[in-house]
């Protein structure tokens, strides 16, 4: 008896638009993962996609598609753009196991993958490239199809290897913001250190300060926050920097030519102090380097994150404002923000939770998430929590939203599982699993 | 605001709200929307469609609208399945905001459901594996044999006249508890009463009777049935929906062939239904063709029995009305008003209970959405996380919402769905679920069969 999980299979964006006469139909393609599919399978899995989106509209234009279940595989479909659809085909975990007359038998499980999870995931996806890319028509109007094409391309061959199907769970769903508790002295100081940060250079903008993959300061909007916050979680190695693989991902050179090998990830800049810069360029400290841009709103920026010590200090510039001395500017940068990070992360470190803190003691955990600002607590994802805990979880959450009802509160209590409670208030959604036998 | 116990319902939801599974005149209401098509914007509007077709695009049976101008629609739900199944897949359901469409494949049947409905996807698949059940009693399983000769084949022919029996069949399945229970209910006898019926059923029976069967609408009131064999619920579900149906069913003795499908998917058995009273039916299944007489005669030798011991009358009485209605629960269980309904399935005996629905679910409405609550909360414990535990897990869910709270209680020998109002605190809804307990633990002897009689 063996077991294979879940795997994202397929994923695929296309636009109708493209290729509308029979003779261009694959035009319509704009990528697919994996590459190696031949045109054939590409265009039948598109051709299955149109169908049954057109499909559901016959019925409801007021509601999209949302996935197709079958037997071996899960379907997710989003349309984020006015045209542009996204499909995500994952296959269903499979047990196999020998009968009683030596054959092989193998039974997908069809109820394992959670469509509200899958849901968060893709919408994840797509919220990322907008974010580094800006919106896939705007990118057709101001350059071409082809340009999409590549970018697409170079960003999802290499976004898609962060993603494995074994950490997809209810925390993709609400694509909430971690927020890291300080007591109001310390924020006063990060607050002090951000407005002299702006002060001393005042072409910094959209300030962000962040501890350990939390944050505690923002002055993004919080859409934008949402995707940057996903995106550095689901690029951070577990050590929590930003790990090699997402280098090519964000940097588009504008032709062909995209020798990768030429870009170094995470080169540091060779700077004195302590810190280092997430940016691009040839490693031996040369004057120009490469950062990332991102799109909010309609505005193109720079991306320029800082790192020291667990403190992440990220913020935007208008590109218009390096004028050739990006690497100067940022070694003052650099230079300026090294003792005050120095001194502001001392004084973190205490404030971190302790490992067996006092959520082991209440007996039970739990996720929270709060619509208004965004903020996740989640214990349940903790290590030496069986995946199965965070299953029951999915599962109500599953059965409230697919209901008309409003349902505000659903407990399970099963004789070997713990209980597993739901609550829902206004805004609020608390999910908890106690994990001894508790009775209320 | 807790409702008191016992008023009078409005005379808007007159005594069909009481039965919920009585209702001919819904079998026809399809015939009203007979001439739509997919141009027709009311056609979507619709809350459940159903869709029937041959692996060929042939449409079948749609519920509503005209089926030949409905071609080019059935075309294209043959085409989405056949393109999942040219990937080496079988297509299961679709979702979209509220809609659910769902697919069930029966060789060259297939099924398909479009819903709006808060019904969970597992009982509209359920209900789709019923409606093939169904043609497979009209037909038996050689429609499978034929269509797979001819795909082309139009089997509406062979289905002529049983429209009424489809669509009586879908709108049962959406307010009997029966189907997604997957048991029955019964009349409420006394355990004595009942016992002598079933005496009377065994000494008047004919040798050709296979199943002696006393009905009154969908609920059972007596079994007869051979040792080594037992009646499957859906079989029964089907010949109950067969002779509902139908109101010529009631005017004279009938005597109709039939394929069950659980019992003989291959061939016909033959059903003798006649009514002994206005809300009394008895129903005698044989697997000889001309037994018609004889089992006439022992149905003479029925009546005769009955009326004379007074069990006639008795039964006719416990058939007009519900086994239980909230007063006598409210009374039992000193519940203060906040028990509102419940529905109790008993493993062992294959049945449930299920007082008649009171305030406030008085509107069909209120008792529909009610329902597809309880369909939900069935299908989450019962979903697949549990089927392939070899013992049923002992579980209580507390559901809540504004309009009422819910507990379940589910364990290897029962389970117990029972409904409060939305003020109503855990621990007292627990306390009065004991006390449900305790009471049909005494009453359930006359609720339940438990033990049919054999020959």
């Amino acid at each position: 008896m063996s077991s294979a999980p879940a795997v994202l299979e397929r994923f695929f964006v296309y636009n109708p638009r493209f290729g509308p006469k029979e003779d261009n139909e694959e035009q319509k393609i704009l990528y697919h993962y994996p590459r190696t599919a031949s045109l054939d399978e590409q265009m039948s899995h598109v051709g299955l996609s149109e169908a049954m989106t057109r499909f559901t509209e016959t019925f409801t234009s007021d509601y999209p598609c949302e996935s197709l279940h079958t037997k071996h595989s899960r379907y997710t479909y989003l349309q984020p753009e006015e045209g542009y659809w996204m499909v995500m085909m994952m296959r269903n975990p499979r047990v196999s196991s020998t009968s009683g007359d030596g054959k092989l038998v193998v039974v997908s499980r069809e109820d394992e993958l959670s469509d509200p999870v899958l849901r968060g995931v893709i919408e994840e996806l797509y919220g990322a490239f907008r974010l580094f890319n800006g919106d896939m028509e705007r990118i057709v109007q101001t350059s071409s199809v082809e340009t999409l094409r590549r970018r697409l391309d170079l960003f999802y061959s290499n976004m898609l290897r962060l993603y494995e199907a074994r950490s997809f769970s209810l925390v993709d769903t609400f694509a909430g913001v971690r927020f890291f508790p300080v007591d109001r002295t310390t924020y006063l100081s990060i607050q002090s250190f951000c407005n002299l940060l702006l002060e001393t250079f005042p072409w910094i903008s959209n300030l962000t300060f962040m501890y350990e993959t939390a944050v505690i300061y923002s002055a993004l909007d919080q859409k934008t926050l949402r995707t940057l916050f996903q995106f550095l979680r689901r690029a951070s190695n577990p050590k929590g920097s930003l790990c090699a693989v997402t280098s090519p991902i964000l940097v588009d050179h504008g032709d062909d030519s995209q020798d990768t090998n030429a870009l170094s990830p995470f080169a540091s800049l060779h700077l004195q102090s302590e810190g280092s810069f997430f940016a691009y360029g040839p490693a031996a400290g040369s004057e120009s380097t490469t950062l990332p841009s991102i799109h909010i709103e309609d505005k193109v920026y720079d991306l320029v994150i800082y790192e020291q010590d667990g403190v992440r200090v990220a913020f935007t510039v208008d590109p218009r404002h390096w004028d050739g001395e990006s690497h100067a500017d940022l070694q003052r940068v650099a230079a300026f923000a090294e003792p005050e990070v120095k001194a502001l992360q001392r004084l973190l470190v205490h404030l971190r939770p302790k490992a067996d803190s006092g959520a082991k003691d209440s007996g039970f955990k739990f996720f929270y998430f709060n619509q208004c600002n965004l903020a996740l607590k989640d214990t349940l994802s903790d290590k030496g929590v069986p995946r199965s805990v965070m299953r029951d979880v999915e599962s109500l959450y599953e059965r409230i939203h697919s209901m008309k009802e409003d349902v505000r509160e659903l407990t399970v209590h099963t004789a070997s599982d713990p209980w597993v409670v739901a609550r829902k208030v206004r805004y609020y959604e608390w999910w908890a699993a106690p994990t001894c036998d508790t009775a209320t | 605001v807790d409702e008191p116990g016992s008023s009078e319902p409005p005379a808007l939801a007159a005594p069909i709200s009481k039965f919920p599974e009585h209702f001919t005149r819904a079998a026809h209401k399809h015939q009203k929307y007979a001439s739509e098509d997919t141009e027709d914007p009311k056609w979507k509007l619709h809350k459940k469609h159903i869709f029937i077709l041959s692996s060929a695009g042939k449409p079948i049976y749609s519920r509503y609208g005209d089926e030949q101008s409905l071609a080019p629609f059935f075309g294209l739900l043959q085409a989405l399945v056949s393109f999942v199944s040219d990937q080496k897949d079988s297509i299961r359901h679709v979702i979209a905001g509220p809609f659910k469409f769902v697919f069930v494949v029966r060789g060259p049947l297939y099924f398909v459901a479009v819903s709006q409905t808060d019904e969970p996807v597992a009982h509209l698949r359920l209900q789709l594996v019923y409606l093939h059940s169904q043609i497979v009693s009209i037909l038996t399983h050689k429609v499978h044999s034929i269509l797979a000769k001819q795909s082309s084949f139009d089997i509406r022919g062979l289905l002529g006249g049983t429209e009424a029996t489809m669509g009586n069949l879908l709108h049962v399945m959406s307010t009997n508890a029966s189907f997604f229970l997957e048991c029955v209910r019964c009349v409420r006898l006394a355990p004595e009463t009942r016992v002598e019926v079933g005496r009377a059923l065994q000494t008047t029976r004919a040798p050709e009777a296979m199943f002696s069967i006393l009905v009154s609408g969908f609920r059972l009131i007596h079994i007869l049935r051979p040792r080594r064999q037992q009646l499957h619920t859906e079989d029964l579900l089907l010949v109950l929906n067969l002779v509902n149906s139908s109101s010529s069913f009631r005017t004279s003795d009938s005597f109709a062939p039939v394929c069950m499908p659980r019992f003989n998917d291959r061939g016909y058995v033959h059903v003798y239904v006649s009514f002994l009273a206005d809300n009394v039916a008895l129903i005698l299944v044989t697997t000889k063709a001309d037994a018609f007489h004889s089992l006439q005669q022992s149905r003479e030798a029925l009546v005769t029995d009955l009326t004379n011991r007074g069990l006639l009358h008795q039964i006719t009485t416990a058939a007009a009305q519900p086994p239980v209605d909230m007063a006598e629960v409210e009374r039992s269980t000193h519940a203060n008003g906040v028990l509102r309904h419940f529905l109790y399935k008993a493993h062992g005996a294959g049945q449930f209970i299920a007082p008649a629905y009171g305030p406030p679910y008085v509107r069909r409405k209120e008792q529909k959405r009610l329902f597809q609550v309880y369909q939900n909360l069935y299908a989450m414990a019962y979903s697949p996380r549990y089927r392939s535990a070899s013992v049923r897990p002992h579980q209580i869910v507390f559901h809540s919402t504004p309009s009422e709270n819910i507990v379940v209680v589910t364990s290897p020998t029962f389970d117990l769905y029972a409904v409060f109002g939305p003020l109503t605190q855990r621990q007292h809804c627990i306390d009065v679920c004991n006390r449900i307990l305790r009471w049909l633990k005494r009453e359930e002897q006359s609720m339940l069969i438990s033990s049919a009689p054999v020959w």
